[in-house]
């Protein structure tokens, strides 16, 4: 037993200089991306069995609804889609417009983006990032750096990608920054994520700078990450204190960001895969 | 021989998975808040139980894992892991002779120690805020250690004899 306890201090040792090895370069490099990526793939039933409840109160919810409600919820979306599409004529026109206007000064043209549908499968990983899992990975061509949007806005970027699951950290994480133009009068700045889900704040903008309650943030796809032009968020709050060199200003995610169900990924033109990497963290 | 060797290493592994599985169950927020790791105390258990078999090298291979599920930097559970199993391992002559009650505190200490290193380690690559809500799966993994420790024996006694 006793000349047991010193080989199990050497395994410790070793261990522990194993892992800050890992630790070092998880945290500065990307050559452990494959290794995760592959770890994570063979860990990836045990996430579906734990959306097994979920899922199966969403199926009951879903099918114990009444004739009438059904249809009630039938007419709201067909009027709403009859909107969306008089609204989308309109839009249409806008971009054959903006197409020729484009053409005219010589830029190049932006197509549309290329979208894919994607489920939220699992929120409770890590207590300290807001993260959640979606149920598309590497086969459905997802990659690392990959915008993730819903119906109001941005929600968050791609971090790891696994074979049929993917890792997606909010705007929100503390750890996470995205450029913004204010839409008024494209004011750029950087909004930073505050670690609570539901709050932003723009980093380093001067006490002079014209930014209003009620303003709406954009991308402004200047990090070359996120496409231009979605919706970020609202500003909530703006603090001119005499006694600091930047005005404190919060925003409020416009995304739906605690009531996530469904989160659509973006492809836009310039992001080819395995060029990307993860975190926006200068924000 | 062999054959109950390799399906006691099953039932290890099967017993590993089930905790992860409990470990990314989502749950309200008040039963989330007080749940334990489950996959510490399941290796605690096992080291406990056959100390020889699952160790320091089982704890970080198991702890690469869980870095892998929850997201977290690779290595921090991996090392921690280890360290719970090397802290059982040097103690576990001991533990298996106090009562349980005994055995649930000194469990929630080593833990303890555990969440500590885990909170250490993660605080040098991203923004923590310890407040007490972290340290309340302590209470959670005090509780339900003599129904894991239940639990586990019954399925060793059955699988692996």
């Amino acid at each position: 037993m006793f000349s047991q306890g010193a080989s199990h201090s050497t395994r410790l040792f070793i261990v522990v200089v194993l892992s800050c090895i890992l630790m070092f370069v998880d945290h500065y490099q990307k050559h452990l991306q494959g290794f995760r990526s592959a770890l994570g793939t063979l860990v990836t039933p045990i996430i579906y069995l734990a959306d097994i409840p979920r899922k199966f109160f969403s199926w009951g919810g879903e099918s114990l609804v009444s004739r009438s409600q059904l249809r009630k919820e039938n007419q709201k979306l067909t009027e709403e889609s009859n909107i969306l599409k008089t609204q989308l004529q309109k839009y249409i026109a806008l971009q054959t417009e903006n197409a020729r206007l484009r053409n005219l000064l010589g830029t190049e043209n932006k197509t549309l983006e290329r979208r894919l549908l994607a489920e939220i499968i699992q929120v409770d990983s890590n207590p300290f990032a807001l993260e959640f899992i979606i149920n598309k990975g590497s086969l459905s061509g997802v990659h690392v750096g990959q915008t993730v949007i819903d119906a109001y806005g941005i929600v968050g970027q791609v971090i790891t990608v696994y074979a049929w699951t993917s890792r997606v950290l909010m705007i929100s994480d503390a750890s996470h920054g995205i450029p913004v133009r204010v839409a008024r009068n494209n004011v750029r700045s950087i909004a930073a994520g505050s670690g609570q889900i539901n709050q932003l704040f723009l980093k380093n903008v001067t006490d002079t700078t014209d930014i209003k309650v009620g303003d709406t943030l954009i991308s402004s796809g200047l990090g070359q990450k996120f496409p231009v032009g979605y919706p970020v968020g609202v500003i909530t709050k703006v603090e001119h204190d005499p006694g600091k060199a930047y005005a404190i200003i919060l925003a409020k995610p416009t995304a739906r960001l605690e009531r996530l169900a469904s989160v659509l990924l973006v492809w836009t033109e310039n992001s080819d895969p395995g060029e990307s990497d993860p975190g926006d963290t200068d924000g | 021989m062999v054959k109950t060797e390799s399906k006691g290493t099953l039932v290890i592994i099967v017993s590993f998975a089930a905790a992860m599985l409990m470990n990314v169950l989502p749950l309200p927020q008040v039963i989330n808040d007080f749940k334990p790791d489950w996959v510490a105390l399941v290796l605690v258990y096992w080291v406990m139980a056959v100390p020889n078999r699952v160790g320091v090298f089982s704890g970080w291979i198991v702890g690469l894992f869980v870095d892998v599920l929850s997201g977290t930097l690779f290595g921090i559970h991996a090392m921690t892991f280890a360290l719970i199993a090397y802290l059982i391992q040097m103690t576990f002559h001991r533990l298996r002779l106090f009562p349980r009650w005994k055995q649930s505190i000194n469990i929630a200490v080593v833990i303890g120690i555990q969440m500590l290193l885990a909170l250490i380690l993660r605080s040098l690559v991203q923004p923590v805020s310890a407040s007490f809500i972290y340290w309340m799966p302590l209470v959670g993994a005090l509780l339900f250690w003599p129904w894991v420790f239940v639990i586990l024996r019954d399925v060793r006694r059955r699988f692996c004899k």
